[in-house]
């Protein structure tokens, strides 16, 4: 009986998935783990889906996203594949890429010195069937630019890994295919113990399990997962209220800005707007 | 000043201005010594550290060679040993070599031609010390240590010179740029070349340290130990007993400067088949036909690259205006490479972003000034994606140098220094070898630049983000041992969770004023993690980097 129940669950969690995924184009690239099988689940298919972009929302410097999204990147580049950095604020530390297994001479390092170049050199990196994974620091992001980055990721089937502060990125349309919230705390007082915590939320995911909460512990040394604690689901729609506080006002006058412009580039995507074409100068990489 | 990291002595000095040479400092000093040269002078705060650029150097050189075809048919660099040499302090070429056999007739003599040679080097800025003799080891010594006296008087005259033109300068503000510019020029530092035969050069030879024989530096600090100094002392030694006790080399050595013994210029400049032009009959400055004109140049080029096996890695192409002046594109490439589209896509981006004005064109040439070996390896069974991918990145990183610049696509390295910025540096990933040769992909990509690993077992010791340079921090409550338990950064106060550290980190006493760090991880009470450190001679307190 309870057998039959549980058969009846996955077959229904299917037809949901189903749906959900239903005109977006079939799973035929790769599956790239993120390096932790708790955050894994959460994904449909267990895993990212290559030539797709993922996106990291954090707040300042410290929090840890740098670190999950190398996490990914190392799978990503299996197989001879390269890891392309975009550093424009030449802040990059490769030592602790390598301390990850990440192989150096496998690095990419790009330093453009334009903002106007940033973007250019992320499109041609992701178009590159080469390229296994770009690492980038982004603020402002319009939507048209985001749609030609997904579009060269899904060219070039690597995986495109951003980093956002989130008062640029959250409560706005994204074309990036899975979005996680970073946060940290401090760990309790009680006891010095040498580890870390980070605390994900996935925000946004297709066909996974939006709104689900995870904690990973990570040992202070060595950098190895020692534990993941579920939290409990919280709905997408509790995430965005939760957001919204007098700072990110801006930031919702924006989305619904974005969401103008995005509808009537689905609606005319062949002839671009001057607006658009001017606000692709203004995309400029976040510093550390 | 310039700086150098040499793998065991840490930073020396690897070129020094005249100035600097009279307070005492010269190449290949270790840093340190140098600084405290420059502390004890009068004008310490004079002294300019860059950082010394071997590419830059290299092409700059390799720019001269190429330019030096004017003189004489056969130009090549110096070939260097596997060692150093000793009075050296790079091991990089630092001079010409021209073949001069019976060209100075074409010039009015040789001296004529020796000081055609200067003043076109002269039209560089280049200060530049000649000499021709009859065989290349002894135009070398003379060249090198025959004019030494000559050019520091040169350039002490120009100093002297500057000096008071500085301090006429202070005296008289007013409009006295154009003065200079219109009226008072510098004097001109042309050297008188050596010109000399056989007699003359083993005369002019006798006098020279034994430097002047490109030793090894361990054979000729065996020389000085048993007080040899000067080539005629050396050459009054027994033949057979220096060979014995100072390798062949030596002796080769001697032959080549005193009994003249051939020795071949290795010729540097590109093949001069590999060079396409179109003749306009009327000029234009219509964009669509000169991208058409350099897309049938690359046609032809990549034609003539094919048949003979290579493929560009540097190519000109050269726009030349009716009445204006040439437009010049050039193109550095990863990997050899004679396709055209590639060529083509990366040329006409090129001409995208700088063609600035209009010109009328009237001839467009394209030149592989530099080419090298196409090559079509077999993979392994095992390889076979990853070459696919090392090419296909090829391609990338040629892309990427041609818009955002060579010194933008970097390959990092990481080096065994316990000082976190000069752990890891930055190797641009087009360009040429130490001997201006090119370098082909598969070497350049395929050769592991990991001098020293860091351990694997401790990802979270270093941060992922290390500031350019450490940021002042404002501690507000200071604990007696570790970090200050709250402080400010950039108008915003941290209040200190937890710690771990310290890690002491000293910088060696070789490579100057030493800098002595207690590094913490610190945890915030926000969760974030940074990597401070407290700077131990002042006890002030830097942000270096976030564990992003």
């Amino acid at each position: 009986m309870i057998a039959e129940g549980i058969a009846g669950l996955e077959k229904l969690t299917k037809q949901i998935r189903d749906i959900e995924l239903s005109g977006k184009r079939a799973w035929v690239g790769r599956r790239i783990l993120s390096g932790c099988t708790e955050v894994d689940r959460l994904l449909p298919a267990g895993g990212y889906a290559s030539g797709s972009l993922v996106e990291w929302l954090f707040d300042g410097a410290g929090v840890g996203a740098k670190w999950l999204a190398l996490q990914v990147a190392k799978h990503a580049i299996e197989g001879g594949r390269y890891l392309v950095v975009i550093d424009p604020n030449r802040s990059f530390y490769p030592m602790g890429a390598v301390s990850m297994g990440i192989p150096l001479e496998r690095i990419l390092v790009l330093q453009p010195t334009q903002a106007s170049d940033v973007l250019w050199s992320i499109d041609q990196s992701l178009r590159n069937t080469a390229v296994g994974a770009v690492l980038a620091d982004l603020d402002r992001l319009e939507d048209r630019e985001a749609r030609r980055l997904q579009l060269a990721a899904e060219h070039g089937g690597g995986l495109g890994l951003f980093m956002r502060p989130s008062r640029f990125a959250r409560g706005i349309p994204s074309w990036a295919e899975v979005q996680w919230h970073v946060q940290t705390r401090a760990w309790p007082s009680t006891g010095q113990r040498n580890q870390r915590r980070l605390d994900l939320q996935l925000l946004r995911c297709r066909g996974g399990r939006v709104g689900a909460s995870i904690s990973v512990v990570l040992d202070g040394v060595s950098g190895g997962i020692l534990r993941c604690e579920h939290s409990p689901l919280r709905s997408p729609n509790e995430t965005v209220k939760h957001s919204v506080n007098q700072s990110s006002q801006e930031g919702l006058h924006h989305a619904s800005k974005s969401a103008l412009c995005l509808a009537a580039e689905l609606a005319m995507p062949a002839h671009p707007s001057k607006r658009s074409i001017a606000a692709g100068t203004s995309i400029r990489a976040a510093g550390a | 000043m310039l700086q150098a990291r040499d793998p065991r002595r840490g930073f020396v000095v690897a070129a020094a201005s005249s100035l600097a040479r009279e307070s005492g400092i010269l190449p290949g000093m270790p840093i340190s010594e140098a600084n405290s040269l420059v502390l004890q002078g009068a004008r310490p705060s004079s002294l300019v550290i860059l950082e010394h650029d071997p590419q830059e150097e290299i092409e700059a050189i390799c720019r001269l060679a190429d330019g030096a075809q004017q003189f004489s048919p056969t130009v090549g660099l110096e070939t260097l040993d596997a060692k150093l040499w000793a009075g050296r302090s790079l091991l990089q070429p630092q001079s010409l070599l021209l073949d001069a056999t019976n060209l100075g007739t074409l010039f009015g003599g040789e001296v004529a031609m020796a000081n055609c040679v200067a003043r076109w080097l002269h039209s560089f800025g280049y200060l530049s010390c000649i000499a021709i003799a009859d065989s290349v080891g002894s135009a070398w010594a003379l060249a090198n240590y025959g004019m030494r006296v000559q050019a520091a008087q040169a350039l002490h005259t120009q100093n002297l010179f500057a000096s008071e033109m500085r301090k006429e300068n202070d005296e008289e503000e007013e409009n006295e740029e154009i003065q200079s510019q219109e009226g008072i020029e510098s004097p001109a530092i042309l050297l008188h070349p050596i010109v000399v035969d056989r007699a003359g050069s083993r005369e002019q030879s006798k006098g020279l340290p034994i430097e002047a024989l490109r030793l090894e530096t361990a054979c000729a600090q065996a020389l000085r130990r048993l007080g040899i100094r000067r080539l005629d002392e050396l050459l009054a030694l027994p033949r057979e007993g220096l060979a014995t006790r100072l390798g062949t080399k030596l002796i080769d050595r001697i032959d080549q400067l005193w009994q003249f013994a051939e020795e071949p210029i290795l010729s540097f400049h590109a093949d001069p088949e590999f060079i396409v032009e179109q003749s306009l009959e009327h000029p234009t400055h219509r964009r669509e036909t000169l991208e058409e004109v350099v897309r049938r140049l690359a046609i032809q080029l990549c034609q003539r690259l094919l048949t003979r096996g290579r493929g560009g890695l540097r190519v000109l192409c050269r726009f030349d205006g009716v009445r204006t002046p040439s437009i010049v594109l050039q193109l550095d490439l990863f990997r050899a490479t004679a396709e055209v589209e590639h060529l083509t896509v990366l040329l006409l981006g090129q001409f995208d972003r700088q063609w600035e004005r209009a010109i009328e064109v009237h001839r467009v040439s394209l030149q592989a000034t530099m080419t090298g070996e196409l090559l079509w390896q077999q993979p392994s069974l095992f390889e076979v994606e990853q070459v696919a991918h090392r090419e296909s990145v090829a391609k990338l990183i040629d892309g990427l140098s041609s818009r955002l610049g060579r010194k933008a696509v970097l390959a990092p390295q990481i080096h065994r220094d316990p000082q976190p910025e000069l752990a890891c540096s930055w190797r641009p990933l087009t360009g040429l070898r130490s001997d201006g040769k090119s370098q082909t992909t598969s070497r350049k990509l395929s050769r592991s630049s990991i001098h020293a690993e860091p351990q694997v077992e401790d990802p979270l010791r270093r941060p992922l983000s290390l500031l350019p340079s450490p940021q002042a921090l404002e501690p507000l409550s200071i604990s007696p041992d570790g970090p200050p338990q709250r402080f400010r950064h950039r108008n915003k106060t941290h209040t200190l969770s937890r710690y771990w550290g310290p890690e002491r980190i000293e910088s060696g006493w070789w490579r100057g004023p030493s800098q002595r760090r207690d590094y913490y991880r610190i945890e915030t009470d926000e969760g974030r993690w940074l990597w401070i450190f407290c700077q131990l001679q002042d006890n002030r307190w830097f942000l270096h980097g976030a564990f992003d």
